[in-house]
């Protein structure tokens, strides 16, 4: 069975909200309706949001490092929230594996968002049903749209490629080959709904800069602050978890 | 969680309403082999008492949903979800109860009524575990997760209906000595469990790490933002910001007014009752019961700590208090390591 689903690298994410912003001005804007914010200039603005980055800081002063954590539905292989929903409203589609909820049906129970362990539904308190991340299915299969854009908003809008998106059942597709190559894991797994989204995590990054570089960089600087710079080699190490 | 007053008197008033019907069925029964079954006026009283709770809880729910007219469609998903059992078993359980009173009010045979009483007690009993499994099968609030949940339901609901059956006896002049003889060890196991209960859940050991939930193997991670607005429903929801001290009061009202005060009216009123008098405190200790019992509802929603607050900066750690219920603050990062 296919499934379609985010795989998200931690270690290019640069928590710019980008894919936040494309997100809710997709969907806001899009064949699902406004997701509606409350007091949005305000002091204490509150919303839906289908995608939310959240940022973290790791380690201890000085040795800190600061983690970026893109969140929105994982479209779990076991959706727990499918199974609570008593409407049918919420359903997994068997052809791609997207979570989603039907409108129409929903009571406004809120029973699925319990069901939920990764806190990825967001309430609608002016049409009062339950929505989430859509995968952006009015998106990616639309054959109005070139080729290359039948992709998520969020996708579409990363400025450093760190969103991919695809089939993670395809052993084929971009989508496994980065989760091979990159180590994908998910989150909390001990929820046990087999969450569909992965995440790449933080490497260890070692760039080693040779002979050629620095006789170019050292020309550079020599020209710009008129300094000499003693670099034989350089470098350069990156925080990795 | 944030506790959510529709529920908690759908809970607490539907329960009441079940336990009521369940204890004057069980006490027409016993008459009927005893060969002295209810006067079926009182039968049809007690009824009428009965619906009116579950209809009070019926219509706090509707205030739940904000899409009540499509409550219908809430059948859909019996096979998998315990909301759609529930919502599939309340409308013959309050058919069958209103059917059973009926019976009595119309003079239909003992029999026949009795008939009608077991299939609405079978119904009655089942709605008490599809409500109670409502809560207990969410994998992520683990102080709900445990068969404590539904068994103190049950019990909380039969208790407090119980003493609204000995209320309804004792004014339509029946004798309530064999109802209050089961209503006692009703209350005693509904206050037993329920301190299991809490007990359990101030030990509780929770299986999910803020580590784990971000997929960072250190424990030095904390959260800085929450991502995008100040406050949204998976924060405001889950997160239950009562101060401690309203935590202590609800636990001291539920425990002197569920337990407490309800079983020391029935006691003053079974000497009276064993003398062949009438007694009139099953009335009084009814409202109390209801007060206790929305107390200890409300407790059971604030104590519901879910996984996702993990992401959000107000999971309660393994052991011990929110930081953040203390520092009263809107919301913190993860409790310092
Ligand atoms: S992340 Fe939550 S909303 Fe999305 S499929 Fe999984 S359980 Fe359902
Ligand atoms: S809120 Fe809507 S989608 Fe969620 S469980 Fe209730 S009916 Fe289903
Ligand atoms: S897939 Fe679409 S709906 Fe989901 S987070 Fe990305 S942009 Fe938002």
């Amino acid at each position: 069975m296919p499934q379609l689903a985010l795989i998200i690298d931690l270690n290019k994410c640069v928590g710019c909200h980008a894919c936040a912003v494309n997100c809710k001005s997709w969907n806001t804007s899009g064949k699902f309706g406004p997701l509606p914010e409350k007091t949005p200039y305000g002091k204490e603005p509150t919303g839906v949001w289908f995608n939310r980055v959240q940022t973290w800081e790791v380690g201890t002063y000085p040795d800190v490092d600061v983690l970026y954590l893109p969140k929105s539905c994982m479209h779990c292989a076991e959706a727990p929230c499918v199974a609570v929903c008593p409407t049918g409203a919420s359903y997994k589609r068997a052809e791609d594996g997207v979570v989603l909820v039907n409108y129409d049906d929903c009571i406004g129970c809120k029973y699925c968002s319990w069901a939920c362990p990764y806190g990825c539904r967001e309430f609608d308190e002016a049409d009062g049903v339950m929505k989430k991340c859509t995968l952006c299915v009015d998106r990616i299969y639309d054959t109005r749209l070139p080729e290359e854009e039948r992709k998520p908003a969020c996708v579409l809008a990363c400025p450093t490629q760190a969103r991919v998106f695809g089939d993670v059942q395809d052993t084929d597709s971009a989508a496994s080959h980065a989760i091979a190559e990159g180590q994908g894991f998910r989150l909390m797994p001990e929820s046990g709904a087999n969450p569909s989204n992965r995440y790449l995590p933080r490497r260890k990054v070692k760039v080693t800069v040779d002979q050629e570089m620095i006789t170019v960089r050292r020309a550079a600087a020599v020209k710009s602050v008129r300094k000499s710079v003693d670099i034989e080699e350089a470098v350069i190490e990156d925080f990795g978890f | 969680m944030a506790p959510e007053f529709s529920i908690i008197f759908l809970t607490v008033f539907a329960g009441a309403g079940q336990g009521l019907f369940l204890c004057i069925f069980a006490v027409d029964l016993l008459g009927a082999i005893r060969g002295a079954p209810l006067a079926p006026e009182t039968v049809a009283l007690a009824m009428v008492m009965a619906l009116a709770l579950m209809t009070v809880g019926l219509a706090a729910s509707v205030f739940h949903l904000s899409h009540p007219l499509r409550g219908v469609k809430a059948a859909r998903r019996y096979k998998s979800s315990w909301l759609s059992r529930e919502a599939l078993a309340l409308p013959p359980a309050m058919g069958l109860i209103a059917l059973y009173g009926a019976a009595a009010w119309l003079g239909y045979s003992v029999d026949a009524r009795l008939a009608i009483g077991a299939a609405a007690a079978a119904a009655a009993l089942y709605l008490y575990l599809a409500t109670g499994m409502i809560y207990a099968s969410v994998p992520y609030i683990k102080e709900w997760n445990t068969a404590y949940t539904p068994l103190s339901f049950t019990l909380i609901g039969l208790a407090v209906g119980g003493t609204g059956a000995v209320a309804v006896l004792e004014i339509s002049g029946e004798a309530a000595l064999t109802a209050v003889r089961g209503v006692i060890p009703l209350m005693l196991a509904a206050a037993l469990v329920k301190w299991w209960h809490w007990r359990r859940n101030a030990r509780l050991f929770t299986p999910f790490t803020p580590h784990a939930a971000i997929g960072v193997m250190r424990p030095d991670a904390r959260l800085m933002d929450m991502g995008t607005t100040y406050q949204h429903y998976n924060t405001t929801e889950y997160d239950a910001r009562v101060p401690a001290a309203a935590v202590d009061t609800a636990r001291y009202v539920a425990v002197i007014a569920l337990f407490i005060l309800p079983l020391a009216l029935l006691l003053l009123d079974y000497m009276p009752l064993l003398r062949g008098e009438g007694g009139w405190l099953a009335a009084p200790a009814l409202l109390l019961a209801l007060t206790g019992a929305v107390a200890e509802r409300w407790l059971f929603f604030v104590e519901g700590n879910h996984a996702q607050n993990l992401y959000y900066g107000s999971y309660r750690g393994r052991k011990g208090p929110n930081p953040l219920l203390e520092s009263g603050k809107a919301h913190a990062p993860l409790p310092p390591r």
